[in-house]
């Protein structure tokens, strides 16, 4: 009797929010557990046959057959075992929704990026955001272009700094770094190693007529060229060796990729960077120069259609009538030549209701009418 | 010897082939992103297409053929279009046919008059990027595609190897 009281005791200087309470056989110990500065709600049934049965609180409940298997595995005795299981498993094995303490972490950050920026004296911008999340570097290289970098912060790993976007080829070849200097220094190496490749595609933006990209950016490691009517090539690069023979892939009709392709495979073996690599692919494609692009006016409009254009026939007139019929739906609102429309509803089976044909616009889908043509 | 006189078009198919001039012409100005269209032969009705594989996908790296044939009641009818090139993908199959909706009349397919050559071509590639093994054209790729993606990718890589190259 004398051990059973120490027992209740210890329980109750351990344990202080655990009550106990005995129905028919079984003992129900319900309350809470305090484990690194949290309360755990918990309930306890212990059978006669010393049987314990856990429930547990929700954040708990991911972990339920882990601490199911802990507690059986001891066979424990008594109740205080038990406890002492469940309270140990939460201090080691589950995360605490307590924010962790970063501020050494900020510390260091600022600290690296004041030494940072004293050091360099080719930094063009850089720009720590004001939540300490991350940096913008930006630097001028020899040419006068400016590169830029996005720093961000790794707080739960030795290397700190990371670099998550960059304007450069290949950006991923990055190493994470704990100094923001050494990060900095792999990205102008880098920027002086691909020197080249961006001396060569800004020959290719100035000397030719490039189709896509339509905004090139310095990653673009190719160029969709217009060669003549309805045919292009596309010249893909190796950045960091641009005198490496280029990827080059025709697209057009069949009669020019051939002669094209037929220029390329003969030139093939005269392959000759040494007088400068866009001079080596255009004797590649046995071409003088690229044409250029048209001056903007002489190329017209680029839209395939004005507003007020008839949608099927992408012209306004048509036996000298505009569109007639507007579609009714205010966020469509196209335009359609009656013969236009009338041609498509008929192709479509619609419906004919005296004078008028009852269909759907063929741009919204919406119930149109349209007056049957003469 | 009899002197063949063309018939002269009427107003429609006057309209119907400018259509398609000025779509041709606006593609070849700023072509969408990938492809290329141009006029095979003296044939009015018959158009060649070059698709690119899109990056990231088992078809980068690769040029694909296509053959387009524009029906004479274009746009009231929708253009057929058959991969000339060899392609390993669901929804097209031995012979070059296609499986996509845009390119069928209603009520089956989704076919508009409001649609180009532009977009067709624009859903074609995009089809390449996500096939759609739920309507399959080649049932025994949709269901590799579906249980044994690597095998697929394998697979579609080699072809684009052996097939859509220049």
């Amino acid at each position: 009797m004398k051990m059973e009281e120490d027992t209740e005791l210890r329980l109750l200087f351990k344990y202080p929010l655990i009550s106990k309470t005995s129905k028919g056989g079984t003992l129900i110990y319900k309350g809470s557990v305090y484990v690194k500065e949290e309360y755990y709600e918990i309930t306890i049934t212990e059978s006669s046959d010393n049987n314990f049965t856990l429930t547990l609180p929700e954040e708990l409940t991911p972990f339920k057959d882990e601490i199911d298997e802990v507690v059986t595995k001891l066979h424990p005795k008594n109740i205080e075992i038990v406890l002492d299981a469940v309270s140990s498993f939460i201090e080691t094995k589950v995360p605490s929704n307590k924010l962790v303490d970063h501020s050494d972490t900020y510390k260091h950050i600022l600290y690296e990026y004041w030494d940072f920026t004293r050091f360099y004296l080719n930094i063009k911008s850089s720009c720590l955001a004001y939540d300490l999340s991350k940096v913008d570097i930006s630097t001028l290289d020899q040419a006068g272009r400016q590169h830029a970098i996005q720093v961000s912060f790794n707080f739960y790993d030795e290397d700190l700094f990371s670099i998550t976007s960059s304007d450069l080829p290949q950006g991923n070849l990055f190493k994470k770094s704990s100094s923001l200097k050494d990060i900095y220094d792999q990205f102008l190496a880098a920027v002086e190693v691909f020197q080249p490749f961006f001396d060569l595609m800004e020959v290719f933006d100035r000397h030719c007529w490039v189709l896509d990209p339509e905004r090139p950016k310095r990653s673009h490691d190719y160029r969709r060229i217009w060669i003549e009517e309805n045919f292009s090539v596309i010249i893909t690069v190796n950045p960091s060796d641009v005198s490496r023979l280029p990827d080059i892939k025709f697209l057009g009709p069949e009669r020019s990729v051939d002669k094209y392709r037929d220029a390329l495979n003969a030139n093939l073996c005269d392959w000759d960077p040494s007088g400068g690599v866009f001079s080596g692919i255009l004797s590649l494609l046995g071409l003088e120069c690229f044409p250029q692009k048209p001056a903007a006016s002489a190329r017209g409009s680029d839209l395939l259609l004005e507003d007020s254009d008839c949608s099927i026939c992408f012209t306004s007139r048509l036996n000298n009538k505009l569109p007639e019929v507007v579609c009714n739906n205010k966020s469509c609102e196209k335009h359609y030549h009656a013969e236009c429309l009338y041609e498509w509803l008929m192709a479509v089976n619609a419906r004919r209701l005296f004078t008028e044909v009852v269909g759907q616009c063929p741009n919204c889908e919406k119930n149109i009418a349209c007056p049957i043509p003469k | 010897m009899k002197e063949v006189v063309p018939t002269p078009l009427t107003p429609m198919e006057r309209m119907q082939r400018q259509r398609l001039g000025q779509e041709l012409l606006k593609m070849n100005k700023s072509p969408p992103e990938g492809i290329c269209v141009s006029r095979n032969s003296d044939r009015y009705d018959l158009l060649e297409a070059n698709i690119t594989g899109p990056a990231g996908t088992p078809y980068d790296g690769g040029v694909f053929n296509l053959q387009i044939i524009i029906p004479e009641k274009y746009p009231f009818l929708p253009p057929s279009i058959k991969f000339v090139t060899r392609v390993y993908h669901p929804n097209i199959d031995d012979h070059g046919r296609v499986c996509l909706d845009l390119i069928k009349m209603p009520p089956a397919g989704n076919w508009k008059p409001t649609l180009g050559l532009e977009g067709i071509l624009i859903a074609v590639r995009m089809l390449l990027e996500f096939p759609n093994p739920d309507d399959p054209l080649m049932t025994h790729i949709a269901e590799e595609f579906k249980r044994n993606n690597e095998n697929y990718v394998t697979k579609a890589k080699s072809y684009t190897e052996k097939y859509a190259q220049q």
